[in-house]
């Protein structure tokens, strides 16, 4: 009964942790875009939309300061 | 010549002289002057003596009189002499001054005299040709010899400016060749580097014009299909038309015109053939149906063409951010988003379209496994405006999806999952339902009565306390169930949702294959009548 207790109390928080659901995990956790850096999820400005449609040319470079997209080369977003 | 100083000095000395000889003879008056008043003076004595005797005998009022008399005829003496003294002195002056002048005339008169004879001489030298004639030949030599020393020192110097001059126009000269030689070659590069921009500019511009004019060839090409596809339809089918069949020319005999037709003295028609004239009715002009119904409105309305949109990618900007739920049901399930296109709109077989600048109404759902927004078109709003600034819209539903950065259909957004506001709100919800479930269990057991034999069984007291519990309890549990109700109905609102921010640039997929009419349309004003007043 007690080593089933401490099996249960390391076995439960490392469920929590993800570190098992990494080892069960059959494929890949994070596509290879999102591994790779690119990962737009944050891309966008927080900003009003009547500023952005007025000045649209000047959003591109703001969109996308944060992101270092390493595979898309030269058909990279920002180029 | 005399010295006429010489003569000043003469006179001066004689002036002099005359003067000490006025001196003496005034000294001399003097010493006599001082004599005869001495013995004036003494016979005087002599008389005043012998008067005083007299007097004094007389009377000595008498002698005092006699004393102011004499006093008066000392002062009048004294003044007489004095008058004599001025007379004399200014008259000694006078004469000395004559004298002065007389001698300066002189002296004068003196120099005068000597003038003529000079003149004289010189007349005697001037008459005499031969010398006045080798003085002006010494002076006409000199005067030559000067003119040309001064010619010399003229050619001389003349010399040395013409040197100098030289000099100046030799080193100007090569000064100037200098710096045309710099000039021309700074003007040589600049030329050839203008040469070489304008080359490249002009081949920039031809490269340009090439591509503009394939564009617009296509697009004319794509027209005039269009347009020939429209006339085919149009195009009239002759053998559906079910039109009466003409009579034929040869039918028609004299006998069958009406008689009244027949004038006087017309000619008669009996074995006169009917003729008939082709009128033309257009050239290449396909037929349309409406043209026969009404042909004016074909002169009058023109047609605006239709645009296709064919299948192929555009940019374009995400104008408006969403979030996006993931979980959701029924109706509420999409968010709308707006797009902007940016750039031309590629189409297959390399050709193009332009629908730059559109706006473009989408629907985004929301995709919980992959945390992403996928993004439907819906609507397209294009706004045109011709040469006379009349404005066109070219508005119609379309197909197609977004694409995002990756080149994945729909748009990556960041999961928001509100779980833990969720649970926090839920939590001490259940807790005060278990409580009170608790409760009312609780009063159910205590409300069981259990009648021992031999007793009445009379609780009435606890009975009261009982019934009043459990009513307490049903109330609480019936409001808190409306509440948990209430409450379900919030958290249900929170589900996870896809948050998409704006201004990101995606592309677009066409399905491709809508025509949109070209229409006109009145931009709205609301200033319109003061507008119109203005221009009024």
């Amino acid at each position: 009964m007690k080593k089933s207790l401490i099996f249960m109390g390391i076995f439960i928080p490392l469920l929590f942790t993800g570190c098992i659901g990494k080892l069960i995990n059959i494929g890949e956790e994070k596509g290879y875009c999102e591994e790779h850096g690119c990962d737009y999820s944050d891309a966008g400005v927080c900003g009003d939309a009547y500023e952005l449609f007025k000045r649209k040319k000047k959003v591109s470079a703001v969109a996308y300061k944060n992101i270092e997209c390493d595979c898309a080369g030269e058909f990279d977003v920002k180029k | 010549m005399n010295n006429p100083f010489g003569n000043w000095n003469n006179i001066t000395n004689e002036a002099k002289k005359t003067k000490k000889t006025f001196l003496d003879m005034f000294e001399n008056w003097k010493e006599k002057q001082n004599r005869t008043d001495d013995v004036e003076n003494s016979i005087d004595d002599i008389d005043g003596d012998d008067e005083r005797v007299k007097k004094h005998d007389e009377d000595p009022l008498k002698e005092l009189s006699t004393l102011d008399e004499r006093v008066k005829n000392l002062k009048s003496k004294t003044i007489k002499r004095v008058a004599g003294v001025a007379l004399f002195l200014s008259v000694g002056m006078f004469i000395i001054v004559g004298l002065v002048k007389t001698a300066i005339v002189l002296s004068k008169d003196d120099e005068r005299k000597d003038v003529p004879t000079k003149v004289q001489d010189l007349k005697l030298e001037i008459n005499s040709l031969t010398k006045w004639q080798e003085i002006k030949d010494q002076q006409v030599e000199q005067l030559g010899t000067d003119i040309k020393n001064v010619e010399q020192n003229m050619s001389n110097k003349m010399d040395v400016l013409h040197q100098t001059i030289s000099q100046d126009l030799v080193n100007t000269a090569s000064n100037i060749n200098e710096s045309m030689k710099v000039l021309q070659e700074s003007t040589k590069n600049t030329i050839s580097s203008s040469l070489e921009e304008i080359k490249t500019e002009i081949q920039k511009v031809n490269e340009e014009a090439k591509q503009y004019t394939d564009q617009k060839n296509l697009t004319v090409a794509e027209k005039i299909a269009q347009i020939e596809s429209k006339t085919k339809e149009k195009q009239l089918d002759f053998n559906k038309l079910s039109l009466p069949s003409l009579p034929k020319p040869e039918e028609h005999n004299a006998s069958q015109i009406p008689s009244n037709l027949y004038a006087a003295g017309a000619p008669s028609s009996a074995g006169a053939k009917i003729e008939i004239i082709e009128e033309p009715m257009g050239e290449g002009t396909p037929l349309d149906f409406t043209t026969f119904e009404a042909p004016s409105e074909v002169n009058t309305t023109i047609e605006l063409p239709k645009m296709t949109i064919m299948a192929g990618f555009q940019k374009a900007m995400l104008t408006t951010g969403a979030d996006v739920p993931t979980l959701q049901k029924g109706n509420d399930l999409t968010r709308n988003v707006w797009l902007s296109t940016t750039g031309e709109m590629l189409i297959s077989n390399g050709h193009t379209e332009n629908i730059k600048e559109c706006i473009i109404q989408a629907a985004a759902t929301g995709n919980f496994a992959s945390a992403s927004a996928d993004i439907r078109l819906t609507k397209i709003s294009c706004s045109a405006i011709d040469e006379d600034g009349q404005h066109y819209k070219l508005v119609g539903t379309v197909k197609g999806w977004v694409y995002g950065e990756n080149g994945k259909q729909g748009l990556k957004g960041r999961l928001v999952t509100k779980e833990g506001e969720l649970i926090e709100k839920a939590i001490p919800l259940t807790l005060l339902e278990g409580a009170i479930k608790a409760l009312e269990n609780s009063t159910k057991s205590s409300s069981t009565v259990y009648a021992y034999p031999g007793t009445t069984g009379s609780t009435d007291m606890s009975n009261i306390q009982d019934s009043f519990t459990d009513g307490a309890t049903k109330t609480a549990s019936t409001t808190l169930d409306k509440f948990s109700d209430y409450y379900l109905m919030i958290l249900e609102q929170l589900n996870p949702t896809i948050e998409l921010k704006a201004g990101r640039e995606v592309t677009i997929g066409f399905e491709g294959g809508e025509m949109l009419q070209l229409e006109k349309y009145i931009p709205a004003d609301v200033d319109y009548f003061e507008n119109k007043k203005g221009s009024e």
